[in-house]
């Protein structure tokens, strides 16, 4: 089997996407590592199967998500990070943009349904289109639309962030402004 | 509720054409985030159940929609959750690599050189992921 130098350096430069999505998935930095050297490895010894110049992400992603749903139908559980273990092997924690703290929201993002989870990481992280992430996932753009409107709606709801609270007036502000 | 509806039981498909993202939550793939309502429709909510008919609009005036159902929150709500999100998975992708990747991925480099230790090591690896994964679906060509 030969792997031409521009098909090498395309997976290579895909390792670090396929790795942040596989930790997203996870929520486990051993288990994404796992599934990114899984799925190195399969897409090698299938690479015969790769039609050139088509979307190499695309196909390293499906093989990625199928290994993650073969392996969590069969622990049937999604694997706890142990309080600060998880944290530890962050280099750095990224600055924070808004008034959401990142473990909150890291934590939030791994309450929801794997399949929506994998669709919200694919649409609204990876940025791919609807169609891709569905044929990634093997269903309809329109259910990818679901569960990505699903995961943005329950992520909201497990920060509390549709009550108003962390944008807009703020309580003084409400009274002020509510009838009398 | 099936699969395809939405959390309020509209499919997402059904936007307004003329439905824009907020500005401030503009990303690419916008169109993930911007869902809501336009900010150009009506001052209630569309589809929202207090949506009144002429004689309970004088009631509506005085008891207004609570604030934290505005379509222009939510979108704001939209527009931090996914700013977080890419945050978030800017983070993971600027994470190192760890070792054993690396070696894997220099692996890679050497079997285009070197078929017999490419096969060699597919299949020592290959039989840590076990057989019965599945196959790489619907992009297989």
């Amino acid at each position: 089997m030969t792997i031409e130098p521009a098909l090498r350096d395309a997976l290579l430069a895909a390792v670090p996407s396929l790795r942040a999505f596989a930790i997203s998935l996870t929520n486990d930095f051993n288990r994404a590592d796992d599934l990114v050297q899984d799925t190195l490895v399969r897409a090698l010894a299938h690479i015969d199967r790769f039609e050139r110049g088509t979307n190499l992400n695309a196909w390293l992603f499906t093989i990625l998500r199928n290994l993650f749903h073969s392996e969590y139908r069969k622990r049937r559980r999604e694997v706890d990070d142990p309080e600060g273990a998880y944290a530890g092997r962050l280099k750095a924690h990224p600055e924070q943009q808004s008034h959401l703290d990142f473990e909150d929201f890291r934590s939030a993002l791994a309450k929801l349904p794997p399949d929506q989870r994998e669709a919200l990481l694919l649409v609204g992280a990876e940025g791919m289109s609807y169609e891709d992430a569905a044929n990634i996932c093997g269903v309809a753009v329109g259910t990818i639309k679901s569960r990505v409107n699903r995961a943005r709606a329950r992520l909201g709801q497990i920060l509390q962030l549709d009550d108003g609270d962390e944008i807009g007036p703020d309580g003084v502000t409400k009274a002020v402004l509510a009838p009398k | 509720m099936t699969e395809d509806s939405t959390e309020d039981g509209r499919d997402p498909s059904d936007e307004p054409p003329g439905a824009k993202p907020h500005p401030d939550v503009a990303t690419p793939g916008a169109e993930t985030w911007g869902t809501g309502p336009s900010g150009a429709g009506p001052s209630v909510p569309a589809g929202s159940a207090e949506a009144p008919g002429a004689g309970a609009s004088n009631v509506a005036r005085l008891h207004p929609p609570r604030i934290p159902h505005h379509p222009t929150l939510d979108r704001a709500v939209q527009g931090m959750i996914g700013a977080q999100l890419r945050s978030m998975y800017e983070h993971y992708i600027e994470q190192p690599i760890p070792d054993r990747l690396l070696e894997l991925v220099q692996r890679l480099g050497a079997d285009a050189a070197s078929d017999t230790q490419d096969d060699r090591g597919v299949q020592r690896l290959g039989a840590d992921a076990g057989n019965d994964a599945p196959d790489d679906g619907g992009v297989e060509r």
